[in-house]
């Protein structure tokens, strides 16, 4: 931990205002959720989630990180705050960091209190209760949510240095504001969202926004924050340059949108959706519908946008060197989403995973239909999950699994088989990809791709890989291409000299390799399904938890799971041996396209 | 290269310029004093030297690097500030502490500059309840927690009552002796006029002097001595019949271009009892007005 947090954490520590933000947001919850526990009849395992999911601590935290930052101007300490740390940004970055971790330790202490006294309260009542993994799951919200407050809160006290105007602003001006323009977003704000749930204990079903609407306030108010402290941070204009620079296609499209289908957005913002999406966006086209694609810098996405030919507007650029620009620049984009996707005329809007396009879909009422096939992805998907109008997911992702994200039954669509079965539908493997990179056909060709964990083979490190490289590479009757994910990795693997190893030496067709190759062993999930639905052998070396996909996989056999290299079966691929199944991605833009009533 | 160098640096707030075309250097192993009355620019300058104002131009560096690019600021600089202010609800050992984590200083350090700045009595007490003077030896201890080269002081006297200032003059001779550059300013000639190797004398955002106390504030009068004796007429006649000018505020008598040497010598001559002989800095305050003074 950088030693700026430490000292923001210290700061916070040696002063009462802490303690006595908790006991006070202690009171009012103890008291609001005892009161309806003991008043209230009948209620149903859904009310009583929502009662402790009501988060009165909300204005507390806020009030916390603002006068964790304004309070530095109100106690003049900010001189000798800036002398510590001449970098502002940095010291920004470090309060932000520090009052999210205290927001959350505020939370978790009002939570736990209010869920041991409502549920005492409830079961000697006869109520209902709930059980032990519902409370985790409220618990888990409530953190990240007063997480996002303690680092809104520095925010604002950035932006309006008096802490008490600060409040005042917030709760006369920008909240109402908010609840005016973009109702679903301002009603889950501190103030009036956590009397409403006072007031009205009763879900109105569409209480699970909470978390990204705060989230996306945040990125708003955050990026203000930095930006007002520090003029120099970033530079705002040139990132409007690219999308000035459309003007003219933006104008001749509205023009062509009059006459033909839907204006359909699409985002990009990892390598893996240009392969999903891109036939799904030929067929769009080909039906007369109008697709727009905005990327996002991460990895390889944009080169193989460029790859395939497809336009798109980049938003939100590469961070650079320093860890606080990045995660500035990751802030940054929600927003400048929404200015993109704002007076375009979009009718429907289509991500995988993309939270970004989910959240600015939502806060300009375009249709979102959000596709997965991983349901226990990072937090960023269930914000995708919850803020989706419709969510897209492989059927063999059990539906129970994915109802604690908010996904019921009138907004979850299931297609068949895997993802990998539809985009690979028209495709035909370049069969002198082997030969280019001088492999004996002959001998087993066994493809192999390591974990995405640089460091993996190095301490504290899984020895699974590494076996699985002397097993093959020591074998004479084996040819093992090795696909690097890094420079690192691939120096590694070429160190090790073993004479059955080729390592790629740039980026290759791996789909090609995989559909040629007599076995697949990989840690990739991708590479595994891509294998699974070509028909080719594969081992799956993933320490992760597997999702429904994989388990349907694994159950059918079509993946086996590698815990041993012994256990690696080298034979020859026969004519006939390993059937590839392929699947038609109409029937995905049928589940999309009715996204839109 | 000087521990602190000042390079034609500028200063405008709207249409006040408040530092035009400021240059001077800070040497190692020596007190500088910043003086100038009040309103001068000597705090914009110091601000702008700690990197809390940006220069409309120039600049003010530590040895070439300005204050956001040191490595460690406070293992390198030590700074109060004339606004030094704490969370009253924070106890000076916890202040420290929070220093110390930020500027990654070994925590031993905070007792020890507790202990230096005599606030080891304190130590746990809020800082609400502190006096001006304990507030300004906690602002020390802050300074002093990193042990740096070069120590910046904004008017450190403020608020000390007699015993304190001369703590303060103590601290900082003593720190200049161990090697490190000291600047201190201040608009009360008298106050630093003991303590300071050089002077760096500026008025309405000019440089007016600087160099050695006695070069830039001697002027052409020379020494001076205040003389008390039994018979004082006596002892004024003789002084006069040698040639110095004498004059008297009531009590002693002041004596021009003589030390104090000279002064007890003639006294010895004339066997005339002293009751107090000691050097008067008279002229520095006509020097320092006239140098201060003129476009006011």
């Amino acid at each position: 931990m950088s030693p700026l947090v430490r000292a923001e954490l210290l700061k916070l520590r040696t002063t009462r205002t802490f303690v006595a933000l908790v006991a006070s947001a202690l009171a009012l919850s103890l008291l609001v959720v005892g009161l309806t526990a003991a008043l209230s009849n009948n209620l149903t395992e859904r009310d009583v989630r929502e009662l402790f999911t009501a988060d009165f601590s909300g204005l507390f935290i806020l009030l916390l990180g603002i006068m964790g930052m304004a309070g530095e101007w109100r106690h003049r300490t900010i001189t000798s705050t800036f002398l510590a740390a001449p970098d502002r940004l940095r010291l920004l970055t470090a309060k932000t960091l520090s009052y999210a971790a205290a927001g959350a330790a505020l939370s978790l202490i009002v939570t736990l209190t209010i869920m041991a006294i409502g549920t005492l309260i409830l079961s000697t009542r006869g109520e209902t209760t709930i059980g032990v993994g519902d409370l985790a799951d409220v618990l888990w919200r409530n953190l990240v949510v007063a997480a996002l407050f303690g680092s809104f809160g520095v925010g604002i006290g950035a932006v309006v240095r008096n802490q008490i105007v600060g409040l005042l602003i917030f709760t006369a001006a920008v909240e109402p504001t908010l609840l005016a323009v973009a109702e679903d977003v301002g009603r889950y704000g501190p103030t009036s969202g956590a009397p409403n749930a006072l007031l009205e204990v009763q879900p109105t079903g569409e209480e699970e926004q909470l978390p990204p609407a705060v989230a996306l306030l945040v990125n708003l108010l955050g990026g203000l924050g930095l930006r007002g402290r520090r003029r120099a941070a970033a530079p705002p204009r040139s990132r409007l340059g690219a999308l000035g620079r459309t003007q003219a296609g933006r104008i001749a499209s509205a023009l062509a949108w009059a006459e033909s289908g839907m204006r359909v957005w699409v985002d990009m913002s990892a390598p893996a959706h240009v392969l999903v999406l891109r036939p799904i966006i030929a067929r769009l086209r080909d039906a007369g519908h109008e697709v727009e694609v905005t990327s996002r810098e991460y990895t390889q996405t944009q080169e193989l946008l460029k790859l395939h030919g497809i336009d798109h507007t980049p938003i939100g650029r590469h961070g650079g060197a320093s860890r606080a620009r990045k995660l500035v620049r990751l802030m940054q984009r929600t927003p400048m989403m929404r200015r993109f996707g704002k007076r375009r005329g979009f009718e429907l809007a289509l991500g995988h995973g993309s939270y970004d396009l989910a959240m600015a879909a939502r806060s300009l009422g375009i249709p979102e239909a959000n596709m997965h096939d991983y349901e226990f992805a990072v937090t960023q998907h269930r914000i995708a999950c919850r803020l989706a109008t419709r969510v897209i997911f492989p059927d063999s992702v059990p539906a129970e699994r994915l109802r604690r994200f908010g996904v019921g039954p009138e907004k979850l669509f299931q297609y068949p088989g895997l993802k990998e079965e539809y985009y690979l539908a028209d495709f035909a493997p370049d069969p002198g990809v082997l030969e280019r990179l001088g492999v004996d056909t002959q001998r087993v060709v066994v493809i192999v791709r390591p974990p995405p964990d640089v460091s993996l083979y190095h301490r504290k490190s899984n020895p699974l890989f590494p076996q699985v490289l002397f097993r093959l590479g020591t074998e004479a009757q084996v040819h093992a291409v090795v696909l690097p994910r890094t420079d690192a990795q691939r120096s590694y693997v070429k160190s090790l000299d073993l004479p059955s190893v080729i390592v790629a030496e740039r980026a290759v067709e791996a789909q090609s390799l995989v559909a040629l190759a007599d076995l697949v062993v990989s840690a990739g999930g991708t590479m595994n399904r891509e294998a699974a639905a070509l028909g080719t052998p594969v081992y799956t070396t993933y320490g992760g938890r597997l999702g429904g996909v994989d388990e349907a996989l694994i159950r059918s056999g079509r993946l086996r799971p590698l815990t041993d290299p012994r256990a690696l079966e080298l034979e020859k691929r026969g004519a006939g041996n390993g059937q590839a199944t392929l699947r038609d991605p109409s029937l995905l833009v049928d589940l999309i396209l009715g996204t839109v009533k | 290269m000087a521990a602190v160098e000042i390079r034609d640096l500028h200063k405008q707030f709207g249409k006040v310029n408040a530092v035009e075309g400021l240059s001077f250097d800070v040497e190692a192993g020596r007190v500088t004093g910043f003086l100038g009355p009040n309103g001068a620019g000597k705090s914009t300058t110091l601000r702008a030297l700690l990197g809390l104002v940006l220069p409309t131009s120039g600049t003010a560096t530590f040895g070439g690097s300005r204050y956001e690019e040191l490595d460690r600021p406070s293992a390198q600089v030590g700074a109060v500030l004339e606004d030094a202010a704490f969370h009253p609800g924070r106890t000076a050992r916890n202040h420290l502490r929070v220093l110390a984590v930020a500027g990654e200083h070994p925590p031993a350090r905070v007792d020890e500059v507790l202990a230096a700045v005599g606030l080891t009595e304190a130590a746990n007490r809020r800082v609400k309840g502190f006096s001006m003077g304990m507030r300004q030896r906690l602002a020390i201890a802050a300074a002093l927690l990193g042990d740096p080269e070069v120590l910046v002081l904004d008017e450190p006297t403020n608020g000390l009552d007699p015993p304190g200032i001369s703590w303060m003059r103590t601290l900082v001779r003593h720190q200049a002796d161990n090697g490190r550059a000291v600047l201190v300013s201040s608009h009360l000639l008298a106050e630093v006029a003991q303590s300071v190797d050089d002077v760096v004398v500026i008025s309405n955002g000019r440089l007016r002097g600087h160099g050695t106390l006695e070069r830039v504030l001697g002027g052409d009068e020379g020494p001076a001595t205040e003389v008390g004796a039994q018979d004082q007429d006596r002892l004024a006649g003789a002084l006069e019949r040698r040639g110095y000018a004498v004059e008297s505020n009531g009590h002693n008598l002041l004596v021009l271009g003589v030390t104090p040497e000279q002064v007890g010598l003639i006294a010895a001559e004339e066997k005339v009892a002293l009751r107090l002989l000691t050097p008067r800095l008279r002229s520095l305050e006509a020097a320092f007005l006239a140098l201060t003074g003129d476009d006011q």
